[in-house]
């Protein structure tokens, strides 16, 4: 298979990356159940298909990884004492290895192109105007969804020349695509280099001392994202400074370093880039925060009761949070976090806030490699299809009727209630037989650290999209982010999952 | 009439790159399995001339589903095509009935040659 491999490469890369999510989804289950040998098992052959896939590919580093982790497990299998939390820990960090060398297998360019052109000259890099880059990324856009349709269309007709014309014709676009769209991509380090400066800056300004800490500078990310989370950054970045990391002094009479530490990560998760900035400073007690929300009238004692402490951390993200005098109860954490989160919001992207009082505080976003195509779920409410973006679904599952509180407001999940947002009632769709089934299918989508039940008619496919903006039209239809035209030339609203939570 | 073959293999990726190395000889793939179950109903229905079979499957794995599609048809030709190359597993297919074996990664040259090999052409 010398011929031309590199037609393969998506496929490659497709299930290759489906087999790491099962991969990582195996992992966390084993992690709690140790003794599941099934699990094992499980684990083996889906690290055992990689490595076919990969020595086919003849991607070396992949295929040696493989064969590791597979004779690792293959010893596992026959003495289940083997393994321990090291070991799990092991292959975890194992899986992030693999998702780190297909990025680099995504990100490769021939080495025969990349060198040289025709005539032997060496290329230079020729500047290329942004709008001619959005451009042809609509365009490429366009060809996606006009490839759909036209496979779609062939299926009618069970010629074998031409599905085989089109399965070329599909990679030939997907390589497109790809490229297309690495153009508009930039490291991440176009804009976090400014920041060691600013943070030394702050740090003398504010008699602090301060060790900043730069993780995955070459993470790439689109240069319209990246222009769009700048100022969000810098707003958590003074935050961290101010904020959360304590004077010297204090430190020193709190037993940790006097150095107070802020750490600024970017780093590849499936389709997605997620920022974080970490301090090891004070970090955000729940408790004050449901104090002032209740001082200031944003929530009831009653509602306040019900708040988890993760979901009364992000109440510093609503707007008007922060008021002065609130500085020193709330360690003033809510300056311009309804600003952070609506800007991460607006590129696709969630915010979510992980805090440990005394330890420390992290600000997690999570943002769409880029904001024209994106993996979203297919499902269907009654007899319209929608699109919900993947990034914010945790996870589908179907459950019986008795799990939803007879109002249907909340569904049972593992003995956790979740609010519940019947599709079909807010999408004002007329309700045929939905009620009558015993079996209630359920989007869980996660976003800002608040988990919320879809229920939706039944679920179609997860695929990639390219959305096109609503226009006029959807300014005034909150409830939806944009529009996708599928395969089949049918068009589906993208439902904007921030503005139904909210 | 084109020999009609059978792919099995839990991979998408390995059964289009078979796919594609045997539809260029002019061969007919009839039918694609994910594992060793759905493969040994597959054979009965579609009667290929031969199979390739993955041997790490989910449900049932390729040896099981070797000794499935020969207990239905003793004359079954069926191929292993596995990354798993050990002499024992070998014997293990062998011993099942399988005729042939490719070890992954392999080159398409083999894959035709083993194939046409074990239909006698």
């Amino acid at each position: 298979m010398n011929t031309d491999l590199s037609a393969y490469k998506d496929a490659f890369l497709a299930e290759g990356t489906d087999l790491l999510t099962s991969l990582n989804q195996n992992l966390l289950r084993l992690e709690k159940d140790q003794k599941n040998k099934e699990l094992i098992n499980e684990l083996f052959r889906i690290i055992h298909t990689i490595k076919g896939m990969s020595a086919t590919m003849g991607f070396e580093k992949v295929t040696k990884l493989s064969h590791e982790l597979e004779n690792m497990l293959d010893k596992i299998r026959r003495d289940l004492s083997l393994l321990t939390p090291d070991i799990i820990e092991l292959l975890f960090e194992g899986t992030t290895r693999f998702e780190n060398l297909f990025d680099e297998i995504r990100t490769e360019v021939k080495p025969d192109a990349k060198k040289q052109d025709l005539q032997g000259h060496k290329l230079e890099t020729v500047r290329i105007n942004v709008n001619l880059l959005d451009k042809l990324v609509n365009l490429t856009g366009e060809l996606v969804i006009g490839n759909a349709r036209l496979k779609n269309l062939a299926s009618n007709y069970h010629n074998d020349e031409l599905s085989r014309f089109l399965d070329g014709f599909n990679r030939t676009i997907t390589d497109l695509q790809n490229m297309v769209l690495s153009a508009r991509i930039v490291p991440v380090d176009n804009t976090f280099n400014r920041f060691p400066k600013m943070i030394r800056d702050l740090a003398r300004e504010q008699e602090k001392e301060i060790n900043f800490i730069l993780e995955g500078k070459d993470i790439g990310l689109d240069r319209v994202i990246l222009e769009e989370i700048n100022e969000p950054l810098v707003h958590l970045l003074r935050n961290s400074v101010s904020h959360g990391i304590e004077k010297p002094e204090e430190r020193i009479q709190k037993s940790k370093n006097r150095v107070g530490n802020i750490f600024l990560s970017a780093k590849r998760e499936r389709g997605y880039v997620v920022i974080s900035v970490k301090d090891d400073g004070k970090g955000i007690e729940p408790k004050n925060i449901i104090n002032t929300a209740v001082k200031l009238k944003f929530i009831t004692q009653e509602e306040a009761l019900k708040l988890s402490p993760r979901e009364a951390i992000m109440l510093i993200a609503k707007p008007g949070f922060s008021t002065t005098d609130s500085t020193t109860l709330v360690s003033g954490r809510g300056v311009g976090m309804d600003v952070v989160k609506t800007r991460i919001e607006a590129c696709g992207g969630t915010v979510s806030i992980e805090s440990e009082p005394g330890k420390g505080s992290t600000f997690i976003l999570r943002l769409p490699l880029t904001l024209a195509i994106i993996q979203a779920l297919l499902v269907t409410v009654e007899k319209e299809i929608y699109a919900i973006p993947l990034l914010s679904v945790k996870e589908t599952l179907i459950t019986n009727k008795h799990h939803i509180s007879p109002d249907e407001k909340f569904v049972n999940v593992n003995s956790e209630n979740l609010p519940l947002i019947n599709l079909y009632k807010i999408l004002d769709l007329p309700e045929n037989g939905h009620k009558k089934s015993e079996e209630c299918k359920i989007v869980i989508i996660e976003i800002a650290n608040k988990k919320i039940g879809l229920a939706v008619s039944s679920f179609l496919s997860q695929q990639q999209i390219v959305i096109k903006p609503l226009g006029f039209l959807g300014k005034k239809i909150k409830e939806f982010a944009g529009a996708t035209i599928l395969g089949t030339g049918k068009v589906a609203l993208v439902l904007d999952i921030n503005a139904l939570v909210n | 009439m084109a020999k009609k073959i059978l792919l099995v293999d839990d991979s998408a990726f390995m059964r289009m790159m078979l796919k594609d190395i045997l539809i260029k000889e002019k061969y007919t793939v009839v039918g694609e399995a994910t594992d060793g179950k759905h493969a040994a109903g597959k054979y009965i229905e579609l009667k290929p001339d031969l199979v390739t079979m993955d041997m790490i499957m989910p449900e049932m794995n390729g040896i099981d589903a070797v000794k499935e599609i020969k207990k239905n048809d003793p004359n079954a030709k069926v191929i292993m095509v596995s990354a798993m190359g050990q002499q024992s597993l070998v014997d293990e297919a062998i011993q099942a009935g399988a005729l042939g074996f490719i070890v992954k990664p392999f080159q398409a040259q083999q894959v035709i040659e083993t194939v046409k090999n074990i239909l006698g052409e």
